[in-house]
């Protein structure tokens, strides 16, 4: 379980601007099944998540945690599940997440509601609740907490 | 009026004009306050925000696909995505140069955009928009007139009968002239040439249109030379296509 810090440098005016935006777009309409959980820290998101009711992971909570860099929206952000992750084929027991948008498909069109989303329809579609075939390896590597971010991501799973 | 600036993160601010309070008066968006968010996050606003900044857009420009960002934000992105330069939105494929401007009318004078100084990066101003010519609509107006001539002084002059244009050159020497004959219909070239351009669209109705400048007015008498002059041309033309 990863909660480390990444290397943050403090956000620019862009991105603040944008980020303040977004907080203000998400309280008036939030996406459904999920609760921002209210700090003082702009550059750091937690996120309450719900599993979507008649899937797998139903009336489980789960956390998110979203670190925005500096020069957010056009660096994606990194998001990982805190305390305890989802047991899910391309979820990692630390918190790291398979899922293309938050890496190399990243667009600054997208958003954090639109992240949320896209993770909840990950969950959903899951079949199975299975740890990737790969987990011990790549969270042994991971140990001096790394970030997802650096990790060479494969994606192949394209029914998520 | 009074205006009012509701909420501290919000810039919207509603007439309390009396006169006005009867019925729902427009919002208006008053602040330029960078730090405030704009609030155009309701139902009616977000139509002409920037995809990438999420505010009105700046510097408007459009991609082929339709979707509209904040130059330099689209310009920032295309720098830093340059491996493969796509629409943030669709994943279309964008080209910098292919991009659209868009001219709005508002806020000219502000800050002039190519002084705007973005931190970090230098960014171009936006490619210009693509051009077409000028709609010409001048020629079409008088392919109406089943009959018209035009003249100008020492210039040539042209009559059209039904899908025969009779084109006679006259200068300094009237009875010097030449005449030419077309069996098809031919927008007459109005550039240049000529001064007055007479369209006549049955007997006694006649119009005159005046095209370029300095525009010269004939007189009666030499209105009166030119019809005779085309009514022996009429004639002539007639007398020779019963002889040949």
């Amino acid at each position: 379980m990863s909660t480390s810090t990444p290397p943050q440098k403090t956000l620019s005016r862009i991105a603040a601007n944008r980020l303040q935006k977004e907080l203000s777009e998400w309280q008036i309409n939030p996406p459904a099944g999920f609760k921002h959980r209210v700090t003082d820290n702009l550059q750091r998101w937690i996120i309450e998540v719900n599993g979507a009711p008649g899937t797998l992971y139903s009336c489980e909570q789960y956390q998110l945690q979203v670190d925005f860099p500096e020069n957010y929206p056009m660096e994606a952000p990194q998001v990982i599940f805190i305390q305890q992750p989802p047991c899910h084929p391309h979820i990692y027991s630390n918190g790291h997440i398979c899922l293309d948008i938050l890496y190399d498909s990243w667009s600054p069109a997208m958003t954090v509601s639109s992240i949320c989303i896209s993770i909840l329809s990950m969950l959903s579609s899951a079949t199975q609740k299975a740890r990737p075939p790969d987990n011990d390896r790549y969270v042994r590597n991971c140990r001096n907490g790394r970030s997802p971010k650096e990790t060479r991501w494969w994606f192949h799973d394209d029914k998520v | 009026m009074k205006l009012h600036v509701e909420g501290s993160g919000s810039s919207q601010a509603m007439m309390q004009d009396p006169e006005l309070s009867s019925h729902q008066s427009q919002p208006q968006q008053v602040s330029e306050d960078s730090q405030a968010p704009p609030s155009t996050t309701g139902a009616d606003g977000g139509s002409f925000d920037c995809n990438i900044c999420l505010e009105l857009a700046q510097d408007p420009v459009v991609t082929l696909c339709g979707h509209l960002f904040c130059w330099p934000c689209l310009y920032r992105w295309l720098q830093v995505h340059s491996i493969c330069q796509e629409c943030p939105v669709c994943k279309a494929s964008v080209e910098e140069e292919k991009v659209i401007p868009l001219y709005g009318r508002g806020k000219v004078g502000s800050v002039d955009p190519r002084t705007k100084a973005v931190p970090g990066m230098n960014i171009p101003h936006r490619p210009a928009g693509q051009r077409p010519d000028t709609a010409r609509h001048a020629d079409q107006h008088y392919q109406h007139h089943g009959f018209n001539f035009m003249a100008g002084p020492g210039g040539p002059a042209t009559a059209r009968f039904g899908n025969i244009t009779l084109s006679a050159g006259f200068g300094l020497f009237p009875s010097l002239f030449g005449f030419q004959l077309h069996g098809f219909p031919e927008t007459t070239g109005l550039g240049g040439t000529s001064g007055i351009h007479f369209g006549t669209s049955g007997p006694g109705s006649q119009s005159s249109h005046i095209h370029t400048s300095p525009p010269v007015v004939p007189d009666q008498q030499q209105e009166a030379l030119l019809s005779r002059l085309l009514l022996l041309l009429g004639c002539f033309v007639i007398v020779c296509l019963l002889l040949f």
